[in-house]
Formats: C-alpha cells, structure tokens, sequence
C-alpha cells in the first residue's frame, strides 16, 4: 500500500490527471480516495495498492455523483465517484 | 477512517527500516492486517469521538504529498507504462528465450547505465537480479521519483 495526498483546491479534472499519472508511472492502482475532513489545507489521501508490471490499466475517471465520497474540489467538498 | 489509516500506516512506516529480526513478516501482516481494518465502517463507529476532520488533517501531515500533474506529463508516463508492460512480458517469456533473454539483459543494462537512481546497489547487483528483482527494483525508483519523473526519462527511452 502506498498514500500520497493531493492538492485539495486544484480542479477535479487536475486531480484526475494526477490520480492517471501516479498509477502508470508508479506501477501502482488506486484503491481509496477521499478527503482528509473538513481541515486545512485542503488535502485528498489517494491509497494505492500493488500492481504488476505487466498489467496495463483503463484509465480513471473521476466524477461529481450523490453516491461517491467526500473530496476536496476546489476547495469546496463534493461527492466524487472513480470509475474505470 | 482516513486517521485511523494514517495512524497505522505511519506505525508500519517506522518500522519498515529495522533488521527482519525486530520486524519480522510475521509481525508485519498483523501491522497490514490492521491498516486494512482501520479503513473498516466498524472501524469508523469505534472511532466516532476521534473522526475529526482536524485529527484526519493531522494525521495526514506525514503522508508524502504528489504534484498535480500536466497532461504532457500524463501522456508521458502512459508511453512510458506502455512500453515497461510490454518489455517485462517479454522478459517472462521463458519458453522462448531468445526474447526472454535480450529483454532481461536490455532491462539491467538501462538499470547500470543509470545506477544514479539505485545509489544502494551496484552493477554487480543488478546483474545478479532474476526478473522478480529486476521488477521491484524498477518500482521502487519509479515510486521514488513520483514527482520527478524527468529523472526516469531515460529508463522509459531504454524500455524502446
């Protein structure tokens, strides 16, 4: 397992950018995404597990829905689901 | 969640770095064990008078952070994924190896001309690497330098 977090006032667009970019350049998969309460700064906890080398992964998607979880967007809470 | 999870993961963290004897694997499931359940909704209810937003922000302090990255940057480490999946599948192939061969060779030679990345190990160490070693030594710099990723260009010109 691995955490990194994320700047929580950048754009959800950004964010997915960089969620995409620490997975294919770090061997990793996203596991868990959210944010880190109401504190400042404004920050994101991205939990990524292990993968092999050799698997090639489908691009993440990150948009607003009812049914995700709590994210910095930002700078303003919002419900954000992953997809693939 | 997200402090009980922090909290864990900086407890194993801490001890990543002792000798197999004061940490054994044995301990170190427990340690992974528990930062599984920490994420846990049982977890969370066991928790409530801790599950601030202040306490998860704390506990997140000593979680390296990642850049926001650029598209160019994206459209990079794709290539360079891309490219890494595919030379390491040629290095399984052990039916055939004539293709096996070359790739393995090709994967410790961009390692030893770029040993700056591995400051630990030497060219005789990477020789004697089999493809499992190869394979997490190649994570290891590329987790590394996440945010650097201009530092592990030239591996990603040597996976061509």
């Amino acid at each position: 397992m691995e955490d990194r977090t994320i700047d929580g006032d950048s754009s959800l667009k950004d964010q997915e950018i960089t969620l995409n970019f620490a997975e294919k350049q770090g061997v990793l998969k996203l596991v868990s995404y959210v944010s880190n309460g109401d504190g400042e700064p404004h920050l994101n906890l991205a939990t990524f597990e292990d993968r092999d080398i050799t698997e090639v992964l489908p691009s993440l998607t990150l948009t607003e829905s009812s049914g995700g979880s709590d994210v910095w967007v930002s700078g303003v809470i919002k419900k954000v689901a992953v997809t693939r | 969640m997200v402090t009980n999870r922090a909290k864990t993961l900086g407890l194993i963290y801490k001890k990543l770095n002792d000798d197999t004897n004061s940490y054994p694997w044995e301990r170190a499931r427990v340690d992974l064990k528990n930062y599984f359940f920490a994420g846990t909704f049982d977890d969370a209810l066991n928790s409530l008078t801790i599950d601030t937003g202040a306490e998860a922000s704390d506990a997140t302090k000593d979680v390296q952070g990642l850049k926001i990255k650029t598209l160019a940057q994206l459209v990079t480490a794709t290539t360079c994924d891309d490219d890494r999946a595919a030379i390491f599948l040629k290095a399984r192939d052990k039916d055939h190896p004539d293709i096996s061969g070359p790739a393995i060779a090709k994967l410790k030679k961009a390692l030893t001309d770029n040993i700056d990345l591995a400051p630990d190990k030497t060219a005789a160490d990477i020789n004697a690497l089999d493809e499992h070693g190869l394979e997490a030594l190649y994570k290891e710099i590329f987790r590394r330098f996440l945010d650097t990723p201009e530092k592990t260009q030239k591996l990603c010109d040597a996976f061509k």
